[in-house]
Parts: structure tokens; sequence; C-alpha cells
């Protein structure tokens, strides 16, 4: 590895001197050019990647500069984006980054909506940077000092996730939050208005709210300061420069965007609340503004939301939550209360309003000038016992352009936890913070989620749970997981750093518990947790000989635990009805329905239950009614529930078509056909059941449609999606959801030992030499490997394929040499080198006994994101490994499972149900679900779309998106024939037998070949396919 | 009316045809019948029509979503004569049944008659020990944790920091160890409602007849037990040898439940149950599952009345 050492240095002093830097993981950016070429040579620098890992964390970057004595920097200093960007071989290159030229071809710039930018003040002094590479400028600074980085930026492409950068100065990340800088783009509802002017929802035929559109708000520059995304310090980063020319660096971890100008400026200390109201009384004499000066607003109705995810929802947990309403009598709108019968989008925030960075904006003008209030309505059921928390920002009037917190308090807001509605002015606990409007001005309130008073301690604990795993990687290193109690390890010796951490990370422990307490006042479990964590570190540290092996696996419980209280406790829920802007003198409004009014309110909700038609909810044109088609799911309520409110929103509006969607359980639509009672279309059903339902008749073949071939090219869903559900020519489904195997790597495992990521199965097994020294293993499921390895070389697990016709897959071809070669492999794997056959994957890779996992891409994803909250960062996913070519390129094909959405043969509205399948599979409305689903579940709800266009939209970063869009280029297409079930019994019989009783493998599945072949046969005469007798080949069947 | 012209003459037997007189009986016993009706109706839908409903179905070649066709016995002569994987199953179906039946069966009532000696209290709290495997539904998957095949599975883990093994064992994946297993799993599950109705059994023994039989000449526990207790409690027997009848001959959820498939390793512990299940389900043919019921029918129905026969030499 000296080799690279030495050209990482060469590279380094290039870097100063000719300015091209080799910052970024390089590797993401090049995409396209990299790829697989030299046996070993993957794309990854260990080197750089663990230089990310290990940088200091901002406290400690910091600390250190304060420890250096440098100063704040006295200047502004204006970065023009255009002239000074640096052309870099290794970043992205000139033709990536284009000036914003709105004659350029659309082509060029692939999601770029040109037509939006062409009245955009200032956008021809502007920079396009695509969603890959690194894009760097140079600064000259006039002394050493520390500065605020500042981004004038406009987020140009309308997919909905926000754009993430990683922040390099002078080609290196300075400190660890510095990996993901989140900019949000600004979005905006299209409310209808009166002529008032004041705006309200659209409504269906019996009243219920539609849910309004939602788009990029209209060009404008948002201002950006650098600041952690993740909301664990609240103060804005201060970064230190040097004097003479430094480098400043974006790499882009997720979409593309424009900037205009990068900033360095001072970093002002935020005031305190009590200085703050000293200066406005001193400077404008400020008094309370007179008692009838209140505006109200409905918080459903934000102005800007930074997230599609925030949106209206319908609360009916109270009589009294208000929405506006349209009065077709009046032609205005008037503001309501819940109504018993129909849904009103009456309230904003619910459950997918509580990331760290995510805010709604309300824009509004004063009545009067002096102090007012903000007074809520908010309910908070989220974090018992303890507090939401909203950062205020305000813009406009005395408070500028650029939405700043007021005063210091205003990162702290508290809102308490309580069953019921509550009605508060916004305050921090000790006091409700008032706040100098003046009249006849504008203002912006920003309610950004923060952390509150929990973010430097969760921040804490966080960099404390790293450092324990890390010190727990080095104790399995030594000992394995199961370490023996009655071994002396000699761990004071070998690993006194490791030792010095446990204690170190026991002492920080202890004083997070003590201010956790508090704050909060009470002693929940997660402080229990911390005390029992401390307690074990301590022991655990103290005597490490005696206490730390028997203690391994409960530290491993605790810090489980930890993770997700830290994961549960960054949810920051909140919802809120409607809120006022009033003077302190004013009266609180009404925080929930008197007794009777609640009373009557349920009685009335609960007979009008009796008469509303839940189906034709969204219906806006009476001509349509009675066109309604029955669609079924076998998903959970959450699913259902986004289905329903996604047709509501886009489906029965547009074509008046009315769903009655149906949650079932899996298994009840073969007895509902049976009884002639089935649904239109069923959505969610395994590839498998698709081809048995439709080869007995049961479902219907899209090719009668003619607009099908649309879906046939490949541009819409991959080919190893299609064929799963293809017979003989006949496509029976849409593809729903299509799952692959991709590689799981724990990056820092493999970067500490310096291993690179295998790129085909014969890296694998040098790497597993290495790893299975350290008492470490690899995981890899064998009927998945078999499978993979067949198609990577080529072939298929079935005869025929290509020539036979209708004679396709009557056939297996596990008996064939190439076949019967790659299962020997296969199982040599398990038998010579002891992989392990059963494994609790997840469990293994996250304590790092299993650092390389091959599994199902999304579950495997979906588990570790909120199971291993201690790990993450640390690990990535990639192509499975792959099979060498003639040519010497290697086949990285992955097999794939398939669900589809089907249409049932007994339908008699087939053209509705294909209009609704098409809907349902449309890249839009996959993308919704899925970026729906996020918010509604969390990061663990990533939903496995076939659809190719919906993958690109949803919440992946573009190093995941780009791995992923890599596996899905080299899928494997498996096609379902009669008979298929047989096929991995028999295959597991054979690998089973020979790994059990050590025989050989080759000459055990053999044996089998004619007993799945016989069975095959069977099959098709069932269905009147022609068969080949057995030990016959195709060209004497087809000679007979 | 004119009762004076007409003899009246009670109605006999003889005078009508056996439905005329039994429906006459029906009409006098309508309240009866009444009082059953609901239970009857209950019973006749779901379990004696589907019976006969499968009967039917077995001469077909119904495939769940398409009008069935009548094929003769031919699934009758294919399930004999050309289904090599049947003849595995009623092999081990046999293992099963005779090794599971007759053990659990003792084995709930020796636990039934030992545990009737304790205390009441204690029995209470023992009886409950013994019976919660059993309701605690698929409880038994505790035992998958315990024969994982994972280097981190209980015995694995002790077969290997014992140094007894060098790898993990496949359990539950290795055709010589699957049967085994199965049987001693469903036999910690059997002590079940069969078992319960022992201890109830045991309990409604008379006393003084305990009392009469010493005087008559019993000379220890099992004289006790074989000329008293037993014949005493026929009927539990009965009801017990029923039940674990049926439960060994459809035998299967176990596996299932412990393996995560119907489909053991070189089919070493399928029974007909899930051959049953594996054409009803995985390969569409009910036609020819209902074959396979309806000859499982008749095996349990044989081994019923050998059963009958048996119990009543008891005490004799």
């Amino acid at each position: 590895m000296k080799k690279t050492r030495f050209l990482q240095f060469v590279a380094l002093i290039l870097t100063l001197v000719t300015v091209i830097g080799s910052m970024g993981i390089t590797a993401a950016a090049a995409d396209n050019s990299g790829g697989s070429n030299s046996s070993s040579g993957s794309s990854y620098d260990w080197g750089q990647i663990s230089d990310i890992l290990n940088a200091v964390s901002y406290s400690t970057y910091a600390k250190r500069n304060a420890d250096a004595g440098l100063q704040k920097g006295d200047s502004e200093i204006v970065i023009d984006v255009l002239n000074d960007f640096v052309a870099s071989s290794s970043g992205i290159t000139n033709e990536d980054v284009l000036k914003l030229d709105f004659d350029l071809p659309k082509t060029t710039l692939a999601d770029l909506d040109l037509d939006r930018y062409k009245d955009f003040e200032g956008a021809d002094s502007a920079l396009y940077l695509p969603d890959y590479g690194t894009a760097t400028w140079k600064v000259e600074v006039p002394a050493d000092g520390l500065y605020g980085i500042r981004i004038l930026y406009a987020p140009v492409s309308s997919t909905t996730s926000s754009i993430e950068r990683t922040l390099y100065v002078n080609g290196k990340v300075p400190f660890s939050e510095a990996r993901s800088l989140t900019l949000t783009k600004s979005w905006t509802y299209n409310y209808e208005y009166d002529a008032n002017g004041t705006p309200y929802i659209k409504d269906d035929i019996n009243g219920n709210d539609l849910r309004p559109s939602i788009g990029l708000t209209k060009p404008e520059w948002l201002t950006y300061e650098c600041v952690d995304s993740n909301g664990y310090t609240v103060d804005r980063f201060e970064f230190k420069f040097n004097e003479g020319t430094n480098y400043v660096s974006l790499y882009a971890s997720r979409e593309s965007m424009a900037v205009k100008a990068i900033v360095l400026y001072r970093v002002e200390n935020t005031i305190s609340y009590d200085k703050y109201i000293e200066n406005i009384k001193n400077t404008y004499g400020a008094t309370k503004a007179p008692a009838d000066s209140v505006i109200k607003f409905e918080a459903e109705y934000p102005t800007f939301v930074s997230d599609t995810s925030i949106y209206a929802s319908s609360d009916r947990t109270s009589a009294i939550n208000t929405s506006n309403k349209f009065n077709k009598e009046t032609n205005t709108v008037e503001n309501v209360q819940t109504s018993p019968g129909s849904q009103y989008l009456n309230t904003i925030g619910a459950n997918s309003y509580h990331t760290a960075g995510q805010w709604a904006a309300y824009t509004f003008t004063a009545k009067k000038t002096g102090l007012h209030n903000i007074v809520m309505r908010y309910k908070q059921t989220a974090l018992e016992g303890m507090f939401v928390s909203r950062v205020l920002k305000i813009s406009g009037g005395i408070y500028g352009e650029i939405p700043t917190v007021p005063f210091h308090e205003a990162y702290y807001t508290r809102f308490a936890y309580s069953k019921d509605w509550q009605v508060n002015a916004i305050g921090n606990g000790d006091k409700t913070f008032e706040f100098y409007l003046e009249e006849g001005k504008t203002y912006t309130i920003y309610l950004e989620v923060g952390l509150g008073d929990l973010s430097a301690i969760i921040g804490t604990i966080e960099s404390t749970l790293t450092a324990i795993n890390n010190a727990y990687l080095e104790i399995v290193r030594l000992t394995g997981a199961e370490p023996d109690e009655y071994r002396s390890y000699n761990f004071t010796k070998i690993m006194p750093g490791t030792i010095r951490s446990l204690l170190e990370s026991a002492k920080t422990l202890e004083n997070v518990s003590a201010s956790i307490k508090d704050i909060c006042g009470t002693t929940g479990s997660h402080v229990v947790t911390l005390d029992n964590i401390a307690r074990l570190l301590n022991t655990m540290g103290k005597d490490p000989e005696n206490q730390i092996a028997p203690n391994l696996s409960s530290l491993k419980t605790y810090v489980g635990t930890l993770g997700t209280w830290i994961n549960d406790s960054k949810e920051q829920s909140l919802t809120v009805d409607s809120f006022t802007v009033q003077s302190p003198d004013a009266e609180l409004p009404e925080a929930d329905a008197g007794f009777f009014k609640a009373a009557w309110f349920e009685i009335s909700a609960f007979f009008k239950s009796f008469v509303v038609d839940y189906n034709s909810m969204g219906v806006t044109d009476v001509a349509h009614e009675g066109k309604t088609i029955d669609v079924w799911l076998a998903y959970g309520r959450d699913q259902s529930q986004i289905w329903r409110n996604l047709i509501n929103d886009n489906f029965t509006p547009k074509t008046g078509i009315a769903v009655n969607l149906k949650l079932v359980t899996t298994g009840t639509l073969l007895p509902s056909v049976l009884a002639g009672a089935g649904p239109d279309a069923y959505i969610g059903l395994l590839a498998a059941d698709t081809i048995n339902y439709a080869i007995r008749g049961a479902v219907t073949s899209l090719n009668q449609f003619e607009d099908v071939d649309g879906y046939l090219n490949g541009e819409v869903f991959s080919q190893s999606a299609l064929v799963p559900i293809s017979l003989y020519g006949q496509l029976y489904g849409l593809p729903e959801t299509m799952a692959f195997s991709m590689m799981f790597i724990r990056e820092d495992i493999l970067a500490n030992m310096q291993l690179n990521v295998p790129e085909t199965w014969d890296d694998l097994l040098k790497i597993n030499t290495a790893l299975v020294a350290k008492n470490m293993e690899i995981g890899i499921a064998y009927e998945a490997t078999i499978g993979q390895m067949i198609y990577q070389s080529g072939a298929s697990i079935w005869r025929y394929e290509e020539e036979g016709g209708i004679y396709a897959g009557s056939q297996i071809a596990y008996g064939d040499d190439l076949q019967l070669e790659i299962f020997n492999k296969v199982a040599s794997l398990y038998i010579d080198y002891s992989f392990p056959l059963t494994f609790d994957a997840s469990n293994r890779f996250r304590t790092g006994e299993l650092p390389i996992v091959v599994g199902d891409y999304v579950t495997t994803y979906n588990t570790l994101i909120v199971f291993a909250t201690e790990i993450r960062n640390v690990w990535t996913f990639t192509k499975i490994p792959g099979t060498m070519r003639a040519d010497g390129t290697v086949d990285h094909s992955s097999t794939s499972a398939v669900t589809a959405t089907v249409m049932l043969y007994g339908s008699d509205k087939k053209n509705e149900a294909w209009e609704f399948m098409k809907w349902q599979s449309s890249a839009d409305m996959q993308a919704q679900y899925g970026n729906e689903m996020v918010a509604l579940i969390g990061p663990s709800a990533k939903y496995a779309t076939a659809n190719l266009q919906a993958i690109e939209k949803l919440s992946w970063t573009s190093k995941e998106l780009a791995n992923i869009k890599d596996q899905i280029a080299e899928l494997a297409a498996v096609a379902n024939y009669p008979g298929n079930y047989i096929i991995q019994r028999y295959v597991q019989f054979a690998f089973m037998d020979a790994y059990n009783n050590k025989t050989d493998p080759g000459y055990e599945m053999k044996s089998y070949i004619n007993t799945i072949n016989k069975e095959i046969n069977r099959k098709r005469e069932e269905f009147g396919l022609p068969i080949i007798g057995i030990g016959s080949t195709l060209e004497q069947t087809l000679a007979q | 009316m004119s009762e004076k012209n007409t003899v009246k003459r009670p109605v006999s037997r003889k005078d009508m045809t056996r439905w005329q007189w039994t429906w006459k009986e029906m009409k006098k016993n309508k309240v009866a019948y009444f009082m059953i009706a609901p239970f009857l109706i209950l019973f006749l839908t779901f379990t004696v029509f589907p019976v006969i409903l499968s009967m039917v179905l077995s001469l077909t070649d119904f495939n769940m979503l398409q009008m069935p066709h009548f094929v003769g016995v031919s699934n009758y002569t294919r399930l004999f004569f050309d289904d090599e994987i049947f003849i595995i199953s009623c092999k081990n179906t046999l293992i099963f049944a005779g090794v599971t039946g007759p053990v659990s069966y003792i084995l709930s009532f020796l636990v039934a008659w030992f545990i009737n000696e304790l205390p009441p209290k204690i029995r209470a709290v023992v009886t409950l020990v013994f019976y919660a495997p059993s309701i605690s539904g698929s409880v038994y998957i505790i035992w998958k944790t315990m024969f994982s095949g994972d280097a981190h599975g209980w015995i694995n883990g002790i077969l290997l920091n014992l140094g007894i093994v060098t790898e993990p064992i496949q359990f539950l994946n290795d055709a010589s160890y699957v049967m085994p297993i199965c049987i001693l799993v469903a036999l910690w599950t059997s002590l079940g409602t069969a078992f319960l109705s022992f201890i109830a059994g045991l309990q409604t023994v008379d006393r003084s007849l305990y009392e009469a039989a010493a005087v008559d000449g019993i000379k220890n526990r099992w004289q006790e037990a074989w000329f008293v207790t037993l014949p005493m409690m026929r009927p539990q027997l009965m009801f017990g040898a029923v039940l674990a009848i049926t439960n060994s001959f459809g035998f299967g959820a176990v596996v299932t439940g412990l393996l995560g498939t119907s489909i053991s390793v070189d089919y070493a512990a399928y029974t007909i149950m899930h051959h049953l299940e594996d054409y009803g389900t995985t390969r569409y043919e009910i036609g020819y599952s209902s074959a396979i019921a309806v000859i499982l029918f008749i095996v349990m129905l044989g081994a019923n009345s050998i059963i009958k026969k048996a119990l009543s030499k008891v005490g004799q």
C-alpha cells in the first residue's frame, strides 16, 4: 500500500501547487468513465475514505481553532462563482459545470427546467452545478481567521429531495459535520384565492378538501449559511482560512443546483433575548402593541415549505380545528371548524414535519407597530415527557432579508408534551418571546425543526456512541464476538487507547445523563440506559482483563438501545392548527372545544360515518360518478392510506374514475377469484403468483391494450422486472416493486484493513482469507449466489430460452456443464472455505462480524438504517461481486424479486382498471408514494419501486443512486415457467446433501435433474404445453 | 268431528314406513331438534359438507381457479402408483404417528397420574407448567433458536465453545437430524387437551371404589390403576386417544414452524399433511390434494376403530 500513499502525497502537492484538487471521493464522480476494467482495481480509495470517516467533530475543530487563538475574520469576501471557479481534472470538468445559459438545448442539462429561469434575475452570472462531482473555487483571504460560509443558491430540479453537498476547505473536509450540508429547496402550494386574496383549498362534490398541488417557488435566490444539518450545533459554522489563496469545494451528494455567490462572512454571536428587548426599546422606543392587533393565520397555508412532505392534513381530534373554506354563495372564504362528515385539511405537520432543518414559512403584514407574541395552537404527542422544538427565524422589517434568529433563545423554543391541544405563546419555558413589528411592513416567520435543548446532548451522545463502537470493534477484532471469559487477552497492553476511550465515554455519558435530568426534570428510560452504559463502561475500563469479556454482549445491546433513542428523539413531530401574531395584551384563543360541543361533534361524526361514501372521495365531477373500480392491496395500513390519498388527490379528479381501495390480507385473492368476487386490479402480487394465476386464466394479459408497448422497451421497467411476469410473449401485469441483491460493506473495517471492495468472486475469496484471520466472515446466501453466478456467466437456469419458442423453459439447465461447475464452486465456498450457511445478516453486519454481506438492497438498507444507527455513515452498498468475462470485463448481474399490479380476468371495467394501473405505476406516482412512505414512516421505509424513472426521484443520495443504477444496468431476467417451484427445492436438497455429507455437489445436483424435468413436464401437460421427453433434447423432439 | 265413528287405536310402528316413522318421531321431539339445530347446521356446513365435497373434488382436476373436470379415479391411481413422494410422506407419517402418538398418549397419562397425587395448589401450578407449551400457540419456534444452524444458535454455540464441533451443524437442514428433532418438539407440545382431560378424569374417580378394591384384594398401585382408575376414566381415555390419533396423523405444523417451510431436506420430515399442502397451495392441484385428504380421513377412521377396540380391553 506504500505506493498508494506515495501517490496521495504527490496528489496533495499537486493540489496545492497546480490547483488541480484531488478532492472529494472521486470514485463516485467517475460514474461512467471508471467502472470495471482492472481485476482488483476497485475505484475506492480507502485512505481518503478513512480520512473522511475519521474527520474530527465540529466541537473539536472549533476548540482547536480557539486554542490556536484564531480570531473572527473582519471582512466579507465574495467569491465570484464564474471567475474564481477552478477547473479540475479529478473534479467535474468544464463541460459539466455550465454557466446558466438559457439558450442551451434541454438535453445538455438533464432535468433543468430552463423555461422557469427565463426572467430569473441574476441567473446569467450564476453557475449550474450538476448532481455529481466536485466544484472548486479559489478565494483570497487577507488574514488568517474564522469565517462563516454563505451560499446564494437556487434549486433547479423539481425532485423532492433536498440538495446535499460535502464541503472541502483546501482539499479537506474540515470536520465531520461538513460531510453533509443540506440546502433546502423552497416549495409553494398552488392555492385558490378569493376576491380578498384569502387562500383556500378546492374540494370535491362531497365537500372533502383536495390536497393542493405543489411546485418549486418561483425562482429566487435562497441564502444558506453553513450550519449542522443534524441540528446538533445550533450556531453557524466557522471555518478556518489562512492568509492568501484558499480553496473551497463542494462535492455533490444529492441534487443539482445553481450557485450565484459564495460569501465568506464574519459570524456575529447572536444576542440574548434580554439584550434584544433592550436594543428594541432603546432604538425604537417600542412598547406592547395595542390589544386589537391580532393577525390569525391557518398553519396549513404556509407561504413556503422546505419539503413536499410538509403538507396540510386532516385532523378530527378536536371539534374546533379551523380551516379556510370557500363559500360559493357569498364568494368569499370563511373560517370554518372541523366537519363531522367531510374531511377538511385543517392542520399541518402531523408525522412528516419532524426532521431537523425542515421548515415552513408564513408571510404576513403587521397591523400595528409594537411588541407582539406569536401564539400557536398545537398538539405534541411525539416525545413523552419532553419537548419538541422549532427554531424561530424572521425576515423582513428590522430583521433584514436573510431569515435569522432574532436572539439566541429562539433556537430553544419548547412545545411541551400533552395529549390535548394546547394554546401558548412561543417561548422557551421560562418566558414567552415578544417580537417587534412595524405597521404595514411585511414579515416572514420561519418555523424550522431544531433539536432545541437536546441538540448538544444528542450530538454528544452520538459521538460517544461512535467512540464506544470503535472501541467495541477493536475488542472484537482481538477476541471475536463471543470472547472466552477464562482467557487472558492482555487488553491493557494491546489496546491502552481503547481502554482509555471506554473510561472517557463513561465520564461523558454520566455528564449527559445529569444534564438531561436537569432539562426534562424526569428520569426516563433513556437516562437509565445512559447510566447503565456508563456503569458498564466503567467496570470494563477499570478491570479490563476480568470484565471486558463477560460484558461485551450486553454493551452491544445497550448501544443499540441508545441508537434507537437518538433516532426517536430526533423526530420532532408537531401538529399545528393555526397561529396568531397578537399583542401580549390580547386574549389567548381557545385551546379546545367545551365538553358539550366536543360530545356533539363526536356523536354527529359517528352518525355521519354511516352515510359518508369514502370511495368517491376526490370525485370532483358529478358526471363521472358511478364508474367505480375495485382495487385491492395486501400491504399495511400506512401504504393503503397513502395510496388512498394519492388516488383522491391525483387519480379520481383527473379521470373521474372512483376507486374502491381495499386493504386485504395476502391469500384473499385466490378464494375471491374462485367465488367470482375478485377486484378489478390487485397491487403487489408476487411474480410467481402472477404467472400461476395467468396460466390458469385468472389474470388478464395486458397485450390487449394498444399502449402497452410503451412499457416493454426497457425505459420504464427493466427487463428483469418484465420477464418474471411475462409468459410466452404475453405480459400479465405492470411491475410494482423490484428488489435485487447488492453488496453491503463496512467501509470502516475494510478501510482499516486496507482491503479493496471485491470486484469478482475470486476477489471475495482473497478478502475472506484476510477477514478470517481477524475473526470475521462474509455473509452470502448460496441459493442467490448460484443464480447470480449462472446469469453472470451469460447462461440461464432454463434451457431453450432463446430458440425454444413455446418450448422455452421446458427443461432445467442445472445439469449442464457450466451450471454444474458453478454449483460446485458455490458449494466449495461453504464446504472448503467455511462461509457461514445460516446467519443473521443485519445483526452481524452491525457488530462487524460480517463486514461484507450480500442482500436485498432495500430490505437490508431499511433494516440497517434504523436498526444499526450506531454504524450510520460507515457502511455503503455497491454492485455484487461479478464474474470475469472472456474479454476481461466483469459481469455483475444480480437477480431480482418482482411484485406486480395485475388486472383480474373477471373484471368488467378493464379500460378503467388499465387507466388505474398506468397511473399507479407511473414515475410520478411511484416517486410520490415512495417519498411519502419515507416521510410517514421514516428512513426505514425506502421503497423498491420497479419504475426506473421513479428511482431517481426517491430520496437516495447521488452516490447510493449511482450504485443502484449501476446494479440495475446489470440485472438478470429470470423467467417463471410452469413448474418453477420445484427447482429451488431440489437445488436445496442437492446442496444440503453435499454440505452435510461432504459428497460431490455436482453429482448430487445431477441426480435430481430428471426428477425436476419430470415435474416440469407434468405441469406443462396440465396446461397443454408441448413437452420434451426425459433425456431427450429440443432437436430430437422437433425432429419427431 | 266424528270421533264416535272412528275407532281410536294407537298408531303402531308397523303401520308406516321407516321414513314416516322417523318424521313422526321428529315432529314429536321438535323442541329437541330445534335446540340442536344451531350446532347441527354449523356442523353439517363446516364439517360434514367439506368432507363430502373433498370426496367429490378428489375425482376431479380442480385447480382453484377454473371449472373442474371429472377425471375418475386417476388421482388415486397416481397417488398410489406414480408418486414416490407420497410413499415417503406415508412412511414419515407412520413413523411420527407410531412414535409420537403412543408416547405422547402414555406420557400424558403418566404425567397426569403423577400430578394427581400432588396437593391441589401445587397441582395447579405444575399442570400449567406442563400444559403451557400447547396453549401458547407456536411457542415451539424457540426450538428454532436452539437448533439454529447459525454459529450463534444455542446448541451450536455450546458445541463450538466446548470444541466438540468446528463448524455449526445444520440441525434443521440435515436429513439425519430433522426427524428426531421434530419428534422431540412434537412430544414437548403434545401434553395438550388430552392431558387436561386425564387430570379431570382422575379426579372424578370415586374414592370409595379404591377402598372397595382394597377390600377385594388389590395388591399395589399398578393393579389399582389397571382395575379401578383406568376403567373408570374410559371416556377420557377414548377422548385422549382420538385426539392423539388426529394429531399424529395430521402432524405437520410443528415441522413447518421449525423449518420455516414444509419441505424438509430430502423430504426427511415430510408428512402426508405436507404433501396435501404442497399440492393444494404451491401446485394449485386441489383435486389431487383432496384425494390425499380422503386417504388420510380413511386412515384416521381405521385407526380410531382399532383404538376403540383396544380400549375396550382396559381393565380386563
